[in-house]
């Protein structure tokens, strides 16, 4: 074939080194460093003893703060990840399949949200859910509340905000698995008599698995990782989330030999829920293939 | 999409849900026009004077200027990266090259909160305190998957052909890298900065690890002011920012098309 190679031929070599630098310098030896801490000690007054130890592991293993704190955070992901499904699957749906003018409108509708800063959204809650906001009013002026609720500062805020963050970001995710849908199955399946739930329930929803789950496991990873929410506005709950309790020990405590090894769980667990549900993705994708295949 | 009900149910479930979105930011909007301390909705009555005590505030003011400065110099360096990754990586072969694509990913994968962190404690260890450099070398790492992403996919889509052409008719390599090459990918660069420029703007994780007592972004003072202040003046400079975030919007789509961007179509 004849490439251009005006490029000489190993001339990317070279295109590779500075960005390679910057990264392993910026991004690799830091966590190679945050690794090591995670195995030395914190003696307080003394600061970082750099012995090798797995104490700060063994610590969080058997401290039941920790453990629940983690196991809050990976339930408070699921909960979060399947409203979100909820909400964002039809808005994909709408998109992908809609042809109408006003389709860039609503993109522009979607990415509006998506890309408003974190702290806006949240403060945007505040003054909806806080003790003087407008549903707390609405309650009390309809009798149904004596005194206000505080949606705050309490999980049921948590997870709205986080709902709310995530629901863009999921239906981008979204939209194009369900683009790969073909109008044309389920027209076959209209024409073979199908009535719209059975549609919806053997042709729509097993395609768009695939996509669903990619798209649960990036918000799923995203929500377990989030921190400003639950620091923000989470009370006491929001501290039991992971990323907040290794903030705590990096600002608070100062105690980074324990922040690193709780930052090394909270990398190992994401990680492994990522290879885990890709390699399940993957052999799905082929069944999709194949009933591509099957439908030419 | 015949069936009158399932296309009535989709639409209402879209309307719905877009007014969840949307109810947030109208209420900031609403509000940051109050001319009380008090956060009513609907405002009773409109006045800027909420826009003014902001546009007093020198600290804000000042972090303003500080998002904007990290922001371009995190953009510039990403598109830059970007651009030498995307062509090593769609234009040759070799070894390695799937693992070298990921390690590019790994700000995507790895929690920010992670970076952050990680980046610190390495930052305090070698004792480097130029806070600026840090924070701009903080939003370089975590920017710099997106520009690879929007560059690589528009040097995919690029006809090799056409710089053989431009070979043939006797353009040197570097004539053909910049005449023919650059224009093409031209609209995954300009996406690829926008997005890292917005996404380096809008950090808060990072940029809480990473600042000094001069580099306060504005995200972060915004979030240190709500820790004691609940009053309007969020709500106007929210405002401001939630405009200059549907301008930045508006002015993507018409330079490359937000599907583009996206990767929807």
């Amino acid at each position: 074939m004849g490439l251009p190679t005006y490029f000489k031929k190993r001339i990317y070599l070279f295109f590779l080194v500075p960005p390679l630098l910057v990264l392993t310098v910026f991004l690799l030896v830091p966590l190679a460093i945050l690794l090591r801490y995670s195995f030395s000690t914190h003696i307080p007054g003394q600061g970082l003893q750099m012995v090798f130890t797995l104490s700060n592991y063994l610590r969080f293993v058997t401290d039941k703060y920790y453990l629940n704190g983690l196991l809050i955070t990976l339930g408070t992901g699921l909960l979060v990840v399947i409203v979100t499904l909820v909400f964002a699957y039809p808005v994909a749906y709408l998109y992908a399949k809609a042809r109408f003018r006003y389709r860039g409108l609503l993109l522009i509708m979607l990415l509006s949200p998506f890309y408003t800063n974190v702290i806006i959204k949240i403060y945007g809650w505040m003054v909806i859910l806080g003790r003087q906001g407008v549903v707390n009013k609405m309650l009390i002026n309809f009798n149904l509340l004596d005194r206000p609720f505080e949606f705050l500062y309490s999980y049921i805020g948590v997870i709205i905000i986080m709902v709310y963050v995530h629901v863009p970001m999921m239906t981008l995710l979204l939209i194009g698995p369900i683009q790969n849908i073909r109008d044309s199955w389920i027209e076959s399946a209209r024409i073979c008599g199908s009535r719209n739930l059975d549609v919806i329930k053997n042709i729509i929803l097993p395609l768009s698995i695939p996509g669903i789950l990619s798209g649960a496991i990036i918000v799923y990873t995203a929500v377990i990782a989030a921190f400003i929410i639950p620091l923000l506005v989470g009370g006491d709950w929001g501290k039991r989330f992971i990323s907040v309790m290794m903030y705590t020990h990096i600002n608070v405590t100062q105690n980074w030999a324990f922040a690193s090894a709780i930052a090394v769980i909270l990398i190992i667990t994401s990680l492994s829920i990522i290879i885990f549900f890709s390699r399940w993705i993957k052999s799905m994708k082929v069944g999709v293939l194949v009933s591509e295949k099957f439908n030419r | 999409m015949k069936n009158s009900i399932g296309k009535c149910s989709l639409v209402a479930s879209n309307v719905i849900v877009y007014a969840f979105l949307f109810i947030p930011l109208v209420m900031v909007i609403g509000i940051s026009f109050s001319p009380t301390y008090q956060m009513v909705f609907p405002p009773q009555g409109l006045s800027l004077r909420w826009f003014k005590y902001i546009l007093d505030q020198k600290e804000f003011v000042d972090s303003f200027f500080v998002s904007v400065v990290v922001a371009f110099f995190a953009s510039l360096v990403a598109l830059l990266i970007g651009i030498l990754v995307s062509l090593a990586i769609v234009r040759y072969h070799f070894r390695w090259k799937t693992a070298i694509e990921n390690i590019f990913m790994m700000p995507i994968i790895l929690p920010t909160v992670v970076t952050g962190v990680a980046m610190l404690q390495f930052f305090s260890l070698v004792g480097y305190g130029d806070f600026w450099m840090r924070l701009i070398l903080g939003h370089i790492i975590v920017t710099i998957p997106y520009t690879i992403r929007s560059i690589s996919a528009s040097l995919y889509g690029v006809n090799r052909r056409l710089e053989e052409a431009s070979l043939i008719m006797g353009a040197n390599p570097l004539q053909t890298f910049k005449n023919i090459l650059l224009p093409l990918i031209k609209p995954g660069m300009i996406a690829g900065a926008l997005l890292a420029f917005i996404i380096s703007f809008d950090n808060v994780t990072v940029s809480l690890f990473l600042l000094g007592a001069k580099t306060v972004t504005l995200p972060v003072r915004i979030m240190l002011y709500l820790e004691w202040h609940i009053d309007p003046s969020v709500a106007a400079i929210s405002t401001i920012l939630i405009t200059l975030t549907v301008i930045t919007i508006l002015i993507a789509e018409r330079i490359v098309g937000l599907a583009n961007i996206m990767r929807l179509e």
